[in-house]
């Protein structure tokens, strides 16, 4: 008999959607966080002071100038980053010597670098959802890439046996066993199919040097350094230029940041980079926000560092195919987006996660149903499916809970603290995972999500006790940056205590209309337990 | 019996073996020849050509597996994408060099 591709494709997306599932999870969830990284960052970092963005440019950078030069001395780059908006909420004073970078957070105020608690913060938990943290770079980009490869497919292929695209966007139908499971995912699937189709090939796009790389041999030949010359072509400038090894006072930093102000506009300039700096081959580019628009690209002026002449002018959109390049970046990163466009990213990412983990659930209802009108037995597949599904759905939220919480538990003098916050996260995962094996399903549902929103709501209690930037002290000074984090950890912990009640209220009714006797009985024992 | 059930299941499993394998292998395949074709036709800067091979190589990488998930025969599957490799990358080769 012959199958509609339609018929074709619903096994395709079936088995692509279920493969890397529990990967993809992570990646979304970890990803999502990660739309708030900076303000994780200021969480995580309470010992920072309120931040203040737009000071004066040229003032700034010659501070900074003069720090780096009793301070950054000899480097191989100095970078000065201005606080423009909540991408850069402090102001940064950094310096290269041999591959290694110095620095930190400046503050203008009394011209040092500000001291805060060694953490992950944001920035790891975000990095996490590419670099799956233990793994070596190489692996996980090709883990990644492959997982992104399945997400797209299934995607296409979701799209492909859906008959009713816009009905769906408007059908949930409660309490009717996988039914409901099957409209949540369609629902959580179509109402955020372009950000899923977008930040999943973004995502490609963001690796495809690494995942094409024959396209470039291709083109420039098998040579070593063949991707180095696409490189150039591509991204290169006149700032390319290695030391000369001859001593040369660098140049005033805040009279070019006056001239480059007139072409990028007044209080416009994010970064000074230099390249080289007391040395006759210096370099200076200066360059306005990549976060200004979805073109992940700034105009860059480039100076000669010694001279002070302005060398080049390079453009934030060059071709085309570059613009298409950097708008895909920039789309995924959301860097550009204002806090309302933020929030929609957030939701968007969750309800990426809403969809793997509805697909989850869903494989394991219909599969329960069939296993149990065909024999009545549990088989092995589906037992490990289910513990990998509540491990990773409810567990993975569990593990960021505690690593929010090992930020105010650990102590702050512990070495390796920021490696230590993240063994936290992985190590209460990896419980999840054995309660998950060893406890009975229902049970181990409910059991987690009570834990879930006991740990989601201790975070703003804990905040309370082990710092005075609590709650109470963030909405009485405006700090709405703090207050939102510990209102939302209160918003998840209410989310992760209506489901838990959700789960009780279903497994009581489940007891009470199925009484088949081998089931029953082993749901009566799941709920003794 | 069994024999037959255990030949099928192997059958079954060999069968879904060489369609991954064409899949994957054939997907990565394709999708570069084609995309480097569709590529030259977008821009004739070296560069800016492979560049945009590279952006529109995973869409080009996605036709492969829809039609090797849904074609019966891997006999088909297996001489539809030699073909097709052949016939794009001497086109492909064409264009570059």
């Amino acid at each position: 008999m012959k199958t509609s591709f339609r018929q074709s494709m619903s096994g395709l997306h079936t088995w692509t959607g279920l493969l890397f599932a529990w990967l993809l999870y992570f990646m979304f969830i970890t990803g999502t966080a990660g739309y708030f990284d900076t303000e994780i960052d200021r969480w995580m970092q309470p010992e920072l002071p309120v931040a203040v963005m737009n000071t004066d440019t040229g003032e700034f950078v010659s501070q900074a100038q003069d720090f780096l030069s009793d301070n950054g001395l000899p480097a191989d780059r100095w970078l000065i980053v201005r606080a423009l908006d909540r991408n850069d909420p402090y102001p940064r004073v950094l310096w290269q010597q041999d591959g290694a970078i110095h620095g930190g957070m400046f503050s203008s105020e009394d011209n040092t670098l500000l001291t805060a608690r060694e953490t992950g913060g944001g920035q790891l938990l975000y990095q996490m959802h590419w670099r799956l943290h233990y793994m070596s770079r190489n692996i996980s980009d090709i883990v990644v890439g492959i997982a992104t490869m399945f997400m797209l497919l299934a995607l296409i292929t979701g799209i492909i046996i859906h008959k009713k695209i816009f009905k769906d966007f408007f059908t949930f139908r409660p309490a009717k066993g996988s039914r409901s499971w099957l409209d949540l995912h369609n629902l959580s699937s179509v109402l955020s199919l372009p950000f899923q189709l977008m930040i999943t090939y973004s995502g490609l796009v963001f690796m495809m040097l690494g995942y094409v790389p024959v396209i470039i041999s291709a083109h420039y030949g098998f040579a070593d350094d063949a991707r180095q010359q696409f490189n150039q072509e591509i991204f290169s400038s006149a700032a390319e230029l290695s030391s000369s090894g001859q001593k040369a006072e660098l140049t005033e930093l805040s009279k070019l940041v006056t001239t480059a102000e007139t072409v990028l506009g007044k209080d416009q300039i994010r970064l000074v980079d230099i390249r080289n700096p007391g040395d006759q081959n210096a370099r200076v580019i200066i360059s306005d926000s990549h976060a200004s628009g979805p073109l992940r690209s700034s105009n860059r002026l480039i100076f000669d560092g010694v001279t002070g002449e302005q060398l080049e002018i390079r453009h934030a959109y060059e071709t085309n195919v570059k613009a298409v390049r950097d708008v895909l970046l920039g789309l995924h990163e959301g860097l550009f987006a204002a806090p309302l466009l933020r929030w929609l990213y957030f939701f968007s990412g969750l309800l990426g996660a809403m969809m793997i983990a509805t697909g989850l659930v869903l494989w394991g209802k219909k599969r329960r149903q069939k296993f149990e009108k065909q024999r009545n037995t549990e088989h092995l597949g589906l037992k490990l499916v289910e513990r990998l599904n509540v491990a990773t759905i409810v567990g993975l939220p569990i593990a960021i809970a505690c690593y929010f919480l090992s930020n105010r538990l650990l102590p702050v003098e512990l070495a390796q603290r920021a490696d230590w916050e993240a063994h936290v996260m992985f190590i209460s995962w990896a419980l999840m995972f054995i309660y998950a094996a060893c406890r009975p399903i229902h049970s181990v549902w409910r059991g987690q999500l009570y834990l879930a929103t006991g740990l989601f709501i201790s975070v703003p209690l804990v905040n309370m006790i082990t710092s005075d930037r609590h709650l109470i002290h963030s909405l009485e000074a405006g700090d709405w940056v703090l207050a939102g984090f510990d209102l939302t950890m209160f918003g998840l912990g209410l989310v992760f205590a209506i489901a838990a009640q959700r789960v009780k209220n279903s497994h009581k009714k489940k007891l009470i209309s199925k009484p088949t006797r081998p089931i029953q009985s082993r749901l009566l024992k799941d709920n003794n337990q | 019996m069994l024999i037959i059930t255990a030949n099928s299941n192997i059958h079954r499993w060999i069968t879904l073996l060489l369609r991954i394998i064409a899949a994957t292998v054939g997907g990565y395949g394709l999708g570069v020849t084609l995309s480097i074709i569709l590529a030259a036709a977008v821009t004739s800067s070296v560069a800016e050509s492979a560049l945009a091979a590279m952006l529109m190589s995973f869409a080009c990488f996605i036709i492969v597996p829809l039609w090797v998930f849904h074609q019966k025969s891997i006999g088909k599957i297996y001489i539809g994408l030699i073909a097709a490799i052949a016939l794009t990358g001497c086109l492909a080769w064409f264009l570059v060099v």
